[in-house]
């Protein structure tokens, strides 16, 4: 096209910035980063979850035939043509991780009940990449699998020294308040549900204006968060002005009293604003010094092979990350330098020999290390803070490094 | 915003809204020399009230006062809503409404689709729905809402009305009201927008910098308008009726707009004339005398998506069109299967006339050294990065316009990459080509698969049109031109 034009020899433009939205996780972060991976993985794999990693890109449909890109989510998304979108198909980056492991456990034909856990990123549009780590507990019994997905959450807490509430409502009230609102119309349902999606249970008072029953158990659920026995007193509440909340009461019922009777801090809070119509059970949050750390509940997952019912939930990786802004450094604890040529392959030799010994060393300077050893034609002398050696051998070096480390 | 020390900036609109903004700015006291209707001026210096103005097309207006290019723009409510659909962030405030022509936005169907006017059908019975639209925003924002498992969104240059049934199952177009819509032969199901013509302002301009130049003497114009978007909240149990593509006929699609009489005469010379598709008017459905071939009139713009999916088999388009489509999908089965030889213009960057290069190999040695994004405005973004990336440009930022694009060099843009047939428009607005890297024509363009099962006719119409453009050089020049002998 331009083949009478010579390219531009010295491109002078400065560098080029970051894409917006999205951060580099620097060796600091990463150790932090890594800390609460590992503390993640380590109570999650005691508990028998299986990693899986699923693509950055999916089919823009996936989120949609599932009914799970809302409005609010759309202005979040980053959705663009496909290679091949002059048949107008689009993908999407990963805007949730739930949703695309459903769908590989479904493509790969993993039979519930499925443990599956995740560390991955997310794209929402103005928060750009988050990452997250997660599990899904695919075909999980009702209450039994919910205590599980909780307490995998409140033991990884537990395990990283950090004190949460666990904050728990159920999709099935909202529900119920939904259906008693009596709007049969698919439409005009859906706005309201997208309503309390956005704005929790108040969405729904205005329809129990002429009902004193159904008002007065809004009105309670809504009035701030408490103990059992808020639960115990909208059990009877419920009796006359929201039977249909009865049955999802007791099931939230059992759970929390089973995990206060373990010694987790519970509250029950009916403000919380989840998409009911995608969560279908126990829903809850985990809150903490700084606000939310994550959020998990039961769910149905969507697609012919699905489970019946699954429970879920995500951490926010990065901001957990930031609490542990002082991990250790992992840096090489010793710099080999070859003095010479002829030390070269020495300095490789004593390398993969510490290495095997599980000390991490680099051939030549090291920002980090606390011995530094070099490899001449003579031997091998080494030096820490403390003490020297020299003209050593690689048995030598080992033992001194082992001992000065 | 524009930085403190630059001149207050003004959008305002071409196309139909140039002439009722540019009499009421004039009514108001703010004359806009060269904005008057019929000049081809679209951009001023400072005037003597301290602002300066350029003329946009109306949906570039909200995203420049977002971007902070200018401070103030007026233009249709309904290009601030497309924008706020999918980018709800945007630093776009809406100041005040000026008289000026209602909007709306309407999500209709074809009249053989079984629903009557106001059903919005069972989002149930919508998978793989096929919805036609110039406005993909509020579309996906509708789609969002009624939950639509699946959907194939047409994002469209124009001419939706021609899509259902046979290329689209529903469509979201803008009309004047319900009785627009159903002239143009749609069924209007639903009023997803409603507003007039809007004076916008960027949020930080409206806080940190002096806009009464312009804003002082047009809030005594200002109308009670309100801009209006209303998901639906009702749905019908009827099930909306869809057309599966007839494989048995050839489609044929044919541009309207400026390559419409260049088509025209390439058909003539063919030998070929559709009933209701003239040299200036046509029809949407124009009638084949030839039998198994069916015709419809869209843009030009939309053809080579439209033949990748196999709507169409053929299609009359440009070089240009096709070009674009490929440099963003390359590997898409689409090719050129005849020139034209008619329609020729040319594609390249475009510079103010003060920009100290005569060729683009002196300005790649100042675009390299901006230390900044070197700024592309184009109507064909596709070409426009191609043409950088073979460059080498190491940065840029391609701006992709909806027309009217010659307002946006020096200021919003370094290099506007543009097609240029006299060159006239370019002169008036103090801007010069550099080497041109595309000579376009009108073109025939072919699926590499086609779907229908008429090869025959397929076959015998590019015969056709081949003779006709080697019976027009003969005519023109006395000799056969190399390159009529079919193929890209």
């Amino acid at each position: 096209m331009t083949d009478q034009l010579t390219p531009a020899a010295t491109p002078s433009a400065g560098p080029v910035p970051r894409a917006r939205g999205m951060r580099d996780l620097l060796p600091d972060q990463m150790r932090a980063f890594r800390h609460v991976e590992d503390a993640f993985r380590r109570v999650a794999q005691h508990w028998g979850y299986e990693e899986i990693r699923t693509p950055t890109v999916e089919s823009y449909s996936l989120f949609t035939s599932v009914g799970a890109l809302s409005p609010e989510m759309l202005a979040g998304a980053y959705t663009f043509l496909d290679w091949d979108g002059w048949s107008g198909e689009r993908v999407m980056l990963r805007y949730d991780s739930t949703i695309p492991v459903a769908r590989a456990a479904a493509d790969a034909g993993i039979e519930p009940p499925a443990r599956l856990l995740y560390v991955q990123s997310v794209f929402r549009g103005a928060e750009g990449e988050d990452w997250q780590c997660g599990l899904e507990y695919l075909g999980a019994p009702p209450v039994v699998g919910d205590l599980e997905v909780l307490a995998v959450a409140a033991d990884t807490f537990a395990a990283l020294s950090l004190p949460v509430d666990l904050r728990l409502t159920h999709a099935g009230v909202a529900r119920a308040a939904v259906d008693a609102a009596g709007l049969t119309d698919v439409l005009a349902r859906r706005a309201l549900l997208d309503d309390v999606a956005g704005n929790g249970l108040a969405a729904v008072q205005g329809a129990f204006a002429g009902d004193p029953a159904a008002l007065a158990f809004v009105q309670a659920a809504l009035g701030g968060s408490g103990e059992l026995a808020l639960v115990d007193n909208l059990i009877a509440l419920a009796r006359t002005g929201l039977p249909g909340a009865s049955a999802p009461l007791q099931e939230l019922r059992e759970v929390a009293a089973a995990l206060v009777a373990t010694g987790r801090a519970v509250a029950i809070d009916f403000t919380l604003p989840f998409d009911f119509d995608y969560y279908s059970g126990v829903t809850w949050e985990l809150r903490g010094d700084g606000g939310a750390w994550g959020r998990g509940g039961r769910y149905q997952p969507a697609g012919p092979d699905a489970p019946e019912s699954a429970c879920g939930f995500a951490l926010d990786a990065d901001r957990l990350s930031g609490r542990f802004a002082d991990a250790p450094s992992r840096g090489a604890s010793v710099a080999i330098v070859a003095e010479r040529e002829a030390g070269l392959a020495g300095a490789l030799r004593l390398a993969s020999s510490l290495h095997r010994h599980g000390i991490s060393a680099a051939l030549g300077d090291a920002r980090d290390a606390s011995i530094r050893l070099i490899v001449g034609p003579e031997g091998i002398s080494a030096s820490s803070s403390t003490s020297s050696l020299d003209r050593a051998t690689l048995d030598e070096v080992v033992q001194f490094v082992l001992q000065h480390k | 915003m524009s930085s403190s020390g630059a001149p207050l900036g003004l959008a305002v609109p071409t196309g139909s809204l140039r002439e009722p903004v540019g009499d009421l700015l004039a009514a108001r006291g703010l004359v806009l020399d060269g904005y008057e209707s019929g000049s081809r001026l679209l951009r001023s210096e400072v005037n003597d009230r301290g602002f300066r103005f350029r003329v946009f097309r109306e949906r570039d207006i909200p995203i420049q006062v977002a971007l902070g290019n200018y401070d103030l723009g007026i233009c249709s409510d309904l290009w601030v809503a497309e924008l706020q659909a999918r980018y709800p962030g945007q630093q776009v405030v809406r100041v005040g409404a000026l008289p000026g022509p209602a909007t709306e936005v309407w999500l209709c169907a074809a009249p053989g689709a079984g629903l009557a006017p106001g059903e919005v059908p069972d989002p149930r019975s919508l998978d793989a729905v096929r919805l036609a639209t110039e406005l993909p925003n509020l579309t996906d924002l509708l789609a969002a809402r009624l939950r639509l498992p699946r959907y194939t969104l047409l994002d469209l240059y124009g001419s939706v009305e021609a899509y259902p049934p046979e290329d689209a199952d529903l469509a979201v177009v803008a009309a004047p009201d319900a009785a627009g819509v159903e002239a143009l032969g749609l069924v209007p199901l639903h009023r997803l927008f409603h507003g007039g013509v809007a004076v916008v302002a960027n949020a930080g301009s409206l806080r940190t910098r002096d806009c009464s130049a312009v804003v002082e003497p047009l809030t005594p114009a200002f109308v009670p308008s309100e801009a209006a978007l209303t998901l639906p909240d009702r749905a019908t149990e009827v099930p909306l009726g869809r057309v599966a593509r007839d494989t048995s006929v050839l489609r044929l699609a044919l541009p309207d707009g400026h390559a419409q009489r260049h088509t025209f005469a390439a058909l003539a010379d063919a030998g070929i004339a559709f009933d209701g598709y003239g040299e200036r008017d046509f029809v949407r459905r124009p009638s084949s005398p030839i039998e198994g071939i069916e015709v419809k009139v869209v843009r030009p713009q939309d053809m080579p998506a439209l033949v990748a999916m196999a709507a169409f088999d053929i299609a009359v388009s440009g070089v240009d069109r096709l070009r674009e489509h490929l440099a963003f999908f390359p590997g898409s089965p689409v090719e050129m299967a005849l020139d034209l030889r008619r329609s020729r213009y040319r594609i390249g960057p475009v510079v103010h006339n003060d920009f100290p290069a005569e060729t683009t190999q002196e300005a790649l040695v100042i675009w390299s050294r901006l230390g900044r994004p070197v700024r592309i405005a184009s109507e064909f973004p596709g070409l426009a990065e191609e043409w950088a990336r073979e460059l080498r440009l190491p940065h840029t930022a391609i701006i992709p316009i909806a027309g009217a694009s010659e307002a946006f060099v020096p200021e919003d843009a370094d290099i506007l990459v543009e097609g240029t047939e006299t060159g006239t428009s370019l002169r008036v607005n103090n801007l010069r080509m550099l080497d041109p890297f595309l000579d376009s024509t009108n073109c025939v363009i072919a699926s590499t698969n086609p779907r229908t099962s008429r090869r025959d006719l397929l076959d015998m119409l590019l015969d056709r049109l081949r003779d006709g453009v080697r019976a027009a050089a003969v005519k023109e020049a006395g000799a056969v031109p190399q390159g009529a002998q079919g193929g890209a």
